[in-house]
């Protein structure tokens, strides 16, 4: 027989290639398994994990159910992405063969060599691949389908990405670049617009800015910002048209590789006019438009417009109407347009002369009222009053909150309004009641599921302990506590059920709590990538986990924000790869993109105070209002030599100052977070000081420790150089003032801040004490010990109305023979002006020239400052009523609290000055504005040339100061 | 060379390679996998209670494959949205009324019923433990949002039964509304719930990656 049969023939073909299919591990069924192995031999996981998770060994009976499970297991570890298994029959059993084939994760997404926009970052996550995820070949696809839309959105259109992969097989890790060839970029060219006439397209894609100064110096480069901005200018001017549901959409952007031009094609439906107008009350387009969302919205459907009506509803019954009515309606005209009629019957005006809050026992009236919104009127801060429905719904909310989180489930809130208080019409008087009901507690606290060392741990942290008010606020809150514990020591799948079941005393509970921990996850190890020019030495001593410790989140946060404190990475991305499997031990990711070397900071300023210009004025050694405008400029190389250092050049220029500093700063010294250094270089000609211009060329080294979260401790080495030039006193009379002069100090501050806002303080204290000593030790010129040491303290007398005050005392000691008189003039105490004393234009404080009667600063300094800031119109403007008390003395021994000026040569007494000021909050801080009246500011004597002749001449330190500024004196 | 002798070599090379696949990953979803046995196992135990022989073929491999994909993603919702297992009496009393011949199985050939289809009691408590599970889910999760108003079950009337009665009863009136509204809403409210859980299984399908492997690991002929 020569010839099979077909039939054979096709079996013993299905038999190599599918024969599997029939080849089932029940043929196996119960034979030993009598070795396991796995191919390849080197498996992502080490041996002893692996063992762990088979729930089949050698010995066993081969059971396809527990193989089945055995691939399960594998596979949920997330590192493989094939498993099959092989057997073998041997003469005493079976020998199984894990084949496996490994799962991919994705590493640093490279995307070079494309100019901004977009950045790196937008085309790192256009790609859609996200760090420590599985990667697919499939994704490279994808990905670089997605970048190719990007880079065109973004006007390039001719570029070329080559994309590529570089595995890194012992990690599974898959490190994606994209080589771009980004080509040109696109410009537009004149819109092709669809759904208007040729006119009003013309109008309208005018409207888009894409063009350079209209079109005079051609059209810009594309943009995905640009094409987005000027899509929603041309809705903003159909809408400014009363087109409010006009539709504009950018159907594609139609590259032409000849002239390089993108045609925007523009589809616009401008849709029916819609005109929204309010009448019964008088209201300007831009509150209409800011009131009722049909504007934003672009469409005007009845839930927006009842919006609108209830916004209009509250903004009335803001100004004190309370029982203001608003309805509307929409008409639709022959013509296609629609009317919206808002019709507001305001009704009359009411004031809130009374809020009454009663029924509450557990807490005090101030522990609710600060919590409420409603505000009864007041004479010029709320005229009216703060009413309406909602803010008394959300005050009455806010009580019940507050007790329901203190035990009171039971809680009633409920609400009276009379409108005719004490007699008066529209005089409303509010009265809320608290019916507190019972107190819930905790009976009994039950903690199972944890680990006894964990449960040591958190018992003592729960809010629902035994005997503690018992609230679903408290439970809420123990949840937190426990999952961010376990979150925190590597349990990411911890769980947390509670169960609460009545006590046998009536109004208790017990509470019992059921931890699930779940496995704990360890860090296999570390993997950075990103870093160009950064030594990977300064990261590395930033992470802090290491190997085997548990994968804690809070870590991996804490050491992104001390990497980002480092002010060198534009991007610091941390994973974990293969966030889902099941492993015992995960690789950690840390992924950068170093942000730019050099940043460029430039900005304008002004000063206006009473500070004379800046040029010595012989007639008015007080000075006189001036205006200062300032210009300063910067300049920063970040991440110097890879270290994470910083070079910097900073220059101001104004009328008054002349200022150029250049700093080399190390934050995080030595991979110390709390530590600082810095060395600066100073060239400043300063012309504040009237007397003189002094010139200072100065270096310093500083390190700066922070000691805890408020406390900082500051130590510096200063060298300088003084130099005083257009001396306004005879430099015969001061000789040793007016010399040149070297000065090296060494000083210390210790900083203490406990200010809730150190911008604006409402509360706490804010202390500083700076020593410094000048020596021949140190090359110095002048030896000296100076002392400069401040005390401020802020308290909430009333819940918007704060007292602040603030000491500040100086002493200065020469250590050389001739007495303070020996002191530079640069380096003795000025005072006065809008930041110290208010009483005085700036630095005109202290003894002064008999001759000229210019100051010439002192050695001691005691200046107080009181100050009570009050609300006085709305949410934003506030005043301030202050007194500020001292001066600038000649010698410690000289401080006075004396109010009297003995005669014009007598400075060593203490000058009062009272004033209003007023301030306006801003984003940035308040802006304000200080009227002082020193009622015992000094007068001086000074020589004047008149008619060749010299003539005494007395004058006064105006009674009369005024400062403008930014920020709260202190 | 003759057939006959080719036949001896591919023998031969089938016989020295170095094992047979006896299991293998066919489908992974997400974490979860569903290996080549499972799919075999649920063809046999559906054809053993549909009372058909087993079909073991591709299409109808891939087509159970494809089945047990929507089972697994109902099995992961269950566990995250924390849904409480079927109560295992249930699955008892469903074998219960298995083995006392509701498959046409006298009880005590069962078990031997089973091994026909090269299965046993314990894969198909599994199956049914499952089956238990998926139409616990579906009653939870979809039936609650699903109604049916009375314009939708006169239109159904009016459009669809009633013609459809007349079509298949020449000469007969159709019944009331009021007689068959029952049965109409039932009907309509299970239509309901199915596209309910085809809507929730085709968004769940998109938000996993699910990977069939067909080279690697065959599941049929």
């Amino acid at each position: 027989m020569t010839r099979a049969s077909p039939r054979l023939a096709a079996a013993l073909v299905w038999l190599l290639l599918g024969g599997a299919v029939l080849s089932a591990a029940d043929d196996y069924r119960n034979l030993p398994i009598v070795q396991i192995a796995f191919k390849p031999a080197e498996q992502p996981l080490p041996p002893n994990e692996l063992a762990a998770l088979l729930p089949l060994k050698v010995g066993d009976k081969l059971d396809p159910e527990v193989l089945r499970q055995a691939i399960e297991h594998l596979h949920s570890t997330g590192r493989y992405r094939e498993i099959a298994v092989e057997a073998q029959r041997t003469p005493d059993g079976v020998a199984l063969e894990f084949v496996t084939t490994g799962t991919w994760f994705i590493g640093r997404i490279s995307t070079e060599g494309v100019p901004e926009p977009p950045n790196r970052g937008q085309l790192a996550s256009a790609t859609k691949l996200h760090l420590g995820e599985e990667f697919n070949a499939d994704d490279l696809r994808e990905a670089t389908r997605n970048l190719k839309a990007k880079l065109e959105a973004n006007g390039f259109f001719e570029a070329r990405i080559d994309p590529g992969v570089k595995y890194n097989e012992p990690r599974q890790q898959a490190d994606l670049e994209f080589r771009i060839d980004h080509g040109p970029r696109a410009k537009f060219t004149q819109p092709v617009v669809e759904g208007v006439t040729p006119a009003e397209a013309l109008r309208l894609s005018g409207q888009a800015s894409w063009k350079y100064f209209g079109g005079f110096l051609g059209w810009k480069p594309v943009t995905e910002g640009r094409v987005q901005r000027g899509v929603e200018r041309i809705r903003r001017s159909l809408a400014k048209q009363d087109y409010l549901l006009s539709r504009v959409s950018l159907k594609s952007l139609d590259y032409s590789s000849d002239s390089r031009r993108a045609t925007p094609q523009l589809t616009i439906d401008r849709g029916p006019k819609v005109e929204i107008r309010a009448t019964g009350a008088k209201l300007s387009g831009a509150r209409l438009r800011q009131l009722v969302p049909v504007f934003q919205e672009q469409s005007v459907d009845r839930d927006l417009l009842v919006e609108g009506k209830r916004n209009l509803q509250s903004y009335f019954q803001a100004q004190g109407y309370f029982q203001a009515k608003v309805d509307f309606d929409t008409e639709s005209l022959p013509n296609g347009r629609r009317n919206v009629t808002f019709t507001v019957d305001r009704g009359a005006r009411y004031r809130l002369a009374r809020l009454t809050v009663n029924g509450n026992r557990y807490f005090g009236a101030d522990t609710v009222r600060e919590r409420l919104s409603l505000q009864p009127a007041t004479r010029i801060r709320y005229r009216y009053g703060k009413f309406n429905a909602a803010l008394l719904e959300a005050d009455k909310d806010s009580i019940r909150e507050l007790y329901q989180s203190n035990g009171f489930r039971d809680v009633r809130v409920e609400s009276t309004t009379a409108d005719t208080f004490g007699g008066k019409a529209n005089s409303l008087a509010v009265t809320i009641a608290v019916e507190e009901g019972p107190q819930w507690f905790v009976a009994a606290q039950e903690f199972t599921g944890a680990a006894l060392e964990h449960r040591t741990f958190l018992e003592p942290r729960l809010s629902s302990g035994g005997g503690q008010p018992f609230s679903e606020a408290n439970l809420a809150q123990d949840r937190d506590t426990v999952l961010n514990y376990y979150y925190n020591r590597g349990y990411p799948n911890a769980k947390l059920d509670w169960v609460v079941t009545p006590a046998a005393m009536p109004n208790q509970v017990n509470v019992k709590f059921e931890v699930t921990e779940g496995a704990q996850q360890f860090v296999r190890g570390l993997m950075v990538g990103g870093l160009v020019a950064t030594d990977p030495e300064l990261v590395n001593r930033r992470i802090k986990l290491a190997e085997n410790a548990p994968l804690s989140q809070a870590y991996m946060v804490e050491s992104q924000r001390r990497l980002y404190d480092l002010g060198i990475f534009a991007r610091v991305d941390i994973a974990v790869q293969n966030p889902d499997g099941e492993e015992a031990s995960k690789y950690l990711l840390y992924e950068f993109e170093e942000g730019r070397k050099y940043s460029l900071n430039f900005g304008l300023g002004a000063e206006i105070a009473r500070i004379g210009g800046g040029t010595p004025n012989f007639d008015a050694p007080a000075g006189q209002p001036g205006f200062s405008p300032r210009v300063s400029l910067g300049l920063t190389r970040n991440n110097i030599f890879g270290t994470g250092h910083l070079v910097s050049a900073q220059m101001r220029l104004s009328n008054i100052q002349k200022r150029i500093l250049s700093t080399y700063q190390a934050p995080q010294f030595k991979g110390r977070d709390d530590v600082t250094l810095t060395i600066s270089a100073l060239y400043d000609i300063s012309r504040d000081v009237r007397t003189f211009e002094g010139r200072r060329l100065e270096g310093a080294v500083q390190f700066s420790k922070r000691l805890s979260r408020a406390n900082t401790l500051q130590t510096r080495f200063t060298y300088r150089r003084n130099t005083i030039h257009n001396l306004a006193i005879a430099a015969n009379d001061i000789p040793i003032y007016s010399q040149p002069v070297r000065v090296g100090v060494l000083s210390t501050t210790l900083i203490q801040d406990h200010r809730d806002d150190p911008i604006d303080s409402h509360r706490g204290y804010y202390n500083s004490a700076d020593f410094g000593y000048a020596s021949k030790a140190f090359a110095s010129q002048s030896d000296y010990f100076r002392l400069l040491a401040r005390n401020s303290t802020y308290h909430r007398v009333a819940r918007d109305i704060v007292f602040a005050r603030s000491t500040t005392l100086g002493a200065l000691t020469n250590l050389r023979s001739g007495g303070t008189a020996a002191i530079p003039l640069p380096e003795r105490y000025f005072s006065g002006g809008a930041s110290t004393h208010r009483g005085f234009p700036d630095n005109q404080a202290g003894p002064r020239d008999l001759t000229t009667g210019f100051p010439i600063g002192g050695s001691a300094l005691l200046v107080n400052n009181l100050e009570l800031r009050v609300p006085v119109y709305g949410e934003n403007l506030g005043a301030v009523l202050f007194h500020d008390a001292g001066n600038v003395y000649s010698g410690t021994a000289a401080i006075s609290f004396r109010i009297r000026q003995r005669n014009p040569a007598d400075f060593n007494y203490m000058v009062h000055a009272v004033g209003l000021g007023f301030r306006y909050k801003t984003p940035v801080g308040p802006v304000r504005v200080d009227f002082a009246f020193p009622a015992n500011s000094p007068r001086f004597s000074f020589e004047r040339t008149t008619g060749g002749l010299p003539t005494q001449v007395t004058q006064r330190i105006d009674r009369f100061q005024f400062h403008f500024s930014l920020g709260q004196t202190f | 060379m003759t057939m006959r002798r080719l036949a001896l070599v591919t023998l031969s090379i089938a016989a020295a390679s170095a094992g047979e696949v006896i299991d293998c990953i066919a489908v992974s979803v997400g974490r979860n996998v569903i290996t080549r046995s499972a799919i075999q196992e649920q063809a046999r135990i559906a054809a053993f209670l549909n009372r058909e022989p087993a079909d073991l073929s591709a299409t109808n491999l891939r087509r159970t494959a494809e089945r047990l994909v929507d089972v697994v993603l109902i099995r992961r919702e269950m566990e995250i949205s924390r849904y409480a297992a079927s109560p295992a009496v249930e699955v008892e009393k469903i074998l219960e009324g298995l083995r006392a011949g509701r498959v046409a199985v006298k009880p005590e050939d069962f078990a031997q019923a089973l091994t026909a289809y090269h299965t046993d009691e314990a894969a198909l408590r599994r199956h049914l433990a499952l089956q238990t599970a998926t139409m616990r889910f579906v009653e939870l999760r979809f039936r609650p949002g699903s109604s049916v108003s009375d314009a939708e079950i006169d239109v159904f009337y009016r459009d669809n039964f009633a013609t459809e009665f007349v079509r298949q009863n020449p000469g007969k009136a159709a019944p009331n509304l009021d007689d068959v509204r029952d049965r109409i809403e039932a009907s309509l409210l299970e239509q309901r719930v199915d596209q309910a859980m085809e809507q929730w299984l085709k968004e769940a399908r998109s938000q996993v990656r699910i990977t069939y492997f067909p080279e690697s690991c065959k599941v049929g002929s």
